[in-house]
């Protein structure tokens, strides 16, 4: 099946021009990438999702944003924006301006972290929540710098984006060209070269981004436990995720079972850490059921 | 709810009559349920299955639910060496062969699970996929078994022996409803049923041939699942509560058959017990179906 995401579309959000791709027509879906500002391996973008995209919208009305700072979506307005938690606001509101809802929220790795924050916020917004194979989500630290330490010069070439892309992979086939050319266009960008400023050279990643994220992520582990997610859960993982270790994800499956009765956890054989494009026909078939479960 | 609504059938399965229920038009599916030859509080038979069969009917499979040698309402084993899960493997390879439908996606829980992984791994061309649910003696490692029925404080064969098992199965025990636990005295009073104890407890087949016999086949089995692998697409359902076959035995599992079979699956459904089938089955139906969904169309 080709993988495409048709037709860009673009929404202003508070200011910040976003970019989101929007097809099919039925219960409203959100697909939310991973990655954060200047990420130095590959950058993310609503591409990532290309395989499942055009499948889900078969059935339903499937929206992908560029995350705040990320893909072709504007940077922040502020530095003081440089955070997940800006990155989650931002995505509550464009779902907000798009007047659907509520979504059936589906997030990777660092967007299942946001994913999980906007069903807690917002649980207004959120039908279902699924969380693939997030490391951010999932207590303990992943295996990128293990994985990733060698990543080749320059940074953000195509040559550099893809060897990181297979090595995130379990099949290193599943990196296709239109994939590399959304990312390698992607950090060409005047946004990308001033995120990876910010987060780099002016240190808001180290004095900023990361503290804020380690003090939300306890606060949003602590609300998983004591009040639970509110709305059916979805834990999906890679077996051979090489960053987002399994053993991270049962120690957040145990979380997420506690108080929600409707938690359930689906386990890939042959996938990594993007378990949707290395399973597309599998993983696009998993949801049509449950999102039809949960109509 | 009941299998009552269908047929009742009986077939000859390697010279055991056999019965089981069948309905519905589409790509075959056989349940096979758990327990064990001659439990005096146990009774598990094709009916487990009363929450799950009419949901695959209406989803277009042809469903049968077997009772296995020597459980249910089908005959007991008649050579010494078949009261034992390598006569149930045999009899139930015996029955797909009888029915004739050809490959079928197996779904077999708890000992039933063995029965469907095994005859995947002996008769691959008589399955279309494998389904193994909530099933220690199925994975490398031990069930608690032993621990959460340590102490059954009713005598063996009564009605309070069997809702305090199948309440020790349980996470929550909605599904252990008066109806089933009385289909189950039928069984476990039957003439067929008293024999069946008689031999495996009196007679102590359970620990000259049942157990003797498991314990080289499993070994024999986890050992070929690693060296040669299903060769059929295969599912694991599992219970995260399941207090006798704890769920790390679902990912262990897991883990052995992913080594060959490319197409493997485990699937958890929270706030359920050894029964995820009954305690959970809207979730657990819908995870059949996008399985088999998915086999047919080759994901």
């Amino acid at each position: 099946m080709a993988t495409s995401m048709g037709e860009a579309r673009w929404a202003d959000v508070a200011g910040v021009r976003t970019r989101y791709f929007r097809e099919g027509a039925g219960t409203p879906v959100v697909l939310l990438h991973g990655g954060s500002f200047g990420a130095r391996d590959a950058v993310c973008t609503a591409w990532d999702w290309a395989p499942v995209f055009g499948r889900l919208a078969e059935g339903f009305d499937v929206v992908a944003p560029d995350r705040l700072g990320q893909g072709f979506t504007g940077q922040p307005l502020r530095d003081a924006d440089y955070t997940m938690d800006a990155s989650v606001q931002h995505t509550a509101a464009l779902l907000k301006s798009l007047g659907k809802g509520p979504y059936h929220l589906v997030g990777h790795s660092r967007g299942g972290y946001v994913a999980a924050r906007l069903a807690l916020e917002y649980p207004e917004l959120a039908r279902t929540c699924t969380i693939i194979s997030s490391g951010t989500l999932a207590p303990g630290i992943g295996r990128n710098h293990i994985v990733l330490r060698n990543l080749p010069l320059p940074l953000f070439s195509r040559e550099s984006q893809r060897w990181a892309l297979e090595r995130y992979s379990f099949d290193p086939k599943i990196v296709d060209e239109p994939w590399l050319d959304d990312g390698v266009a992607a950090a060409k960008t005047e946004g990308h070269k001033l995120a990876v400023r910010k987060m780099q050279e002016e240190g808001l990643e180290r004095s900023q981004f990361t503290p804020q994220l380690g003090r939300q992520r306890g606060e949003t582990r602590r609300w998983i436990l004591d009040r639970g997610m509110p709305c059916p859960t979805l834990l999906v993982w890679g077996l051979n995720d090489p960053t987002a270790d399994l053993d991270n994800g049962k120690f957040l499956l145990e979380m997420l079972m506690r108080k929600q009765r409707q938690s359930e956890f689906r386990l890939f054989n042959r996938a990594g850490h993007f378990v949707f494009r290395e399973q597309p026909a599998a993983f696009a078939r998993m949801f049509q059921h449950y999102f039809r479960q949960h109509a | 709810m009941s299998l009552q609504q269908y047929p009742e059938k009986w077939i000859d399965a390697d010279g055991a009559r056999t019965r089981y229920f069948e309905a519905g038009d589409g790509p075959p599916v056989v349940f096979m349920h758990g327990g064990t030859i001659g439990d005096a509080s146990g009774g598990a038979n094709a009916e487990d299955w009363e929450f799950n069969f009419p949901a695959l009917v209406e989803a277009g499979f042809r469903c049968f639910s077997i009772d296995k040698l020597g459980q249910g309402y089908t005959d007991n084993p008649q050579r010494l060496e078949d009261w034992s899960m390598r006569g149930q493997v045999a009899h139930a390879a015996a029955f797909l062969r009888a029915i004739g439908v050809g490959p079928c996606h197996l779904v077999g829980h708890s000992r039933g699970g063995y029965v469907s992984c095994r005859v995947t791994l002996d008769h691959p061309e008589l399955v279309r996929s494998c389904v193994i649910v909530d099933s220690n003696t199925g994975a490398p490692g031990v069930g608690r078994n032993e621990i959460v029925f340590a102490h059954i404080p009713h005598p063996a064969g009564t009605r309070e022996a069997a809702i305090f098992t199948y309440n020790g199965y349980a996470y929550r025990t909605d599904h252990v409803t008066s109806d089933w636990i009385e289909l189950k005295q039928k069984i476990v009073e039957t003439d067929k049923n008293r024999e069946a104890v008689r031999r495996m407890s009196g007679e102590g087949l359970f620990e000259t041939v049942f157990q003797p016999s498991l314990r080289i086949d499993r070994e024999e089995m986890f050992e070929r699942l690693d060296r040669e692998g299903l060769l059929r697409p295969t599912l694991l359902v599992w219970g995260f509560n399941d207090p006798t076959a704890p769920v790390d035995l679902g990912y262990r599992l897991h883990e052995l058959i992913s080594r060959r079979q490319p197409r493997s699956h485990l699937h958890i459904l929270n706030e359920a017990g050894h029964h995820s089938f009954r305690e959970r089955p809207a979730e657990f139906n819908r995870t059949l179906i996008e399985f088999f969904e998915g086999v047919a169309h080759g994901d």
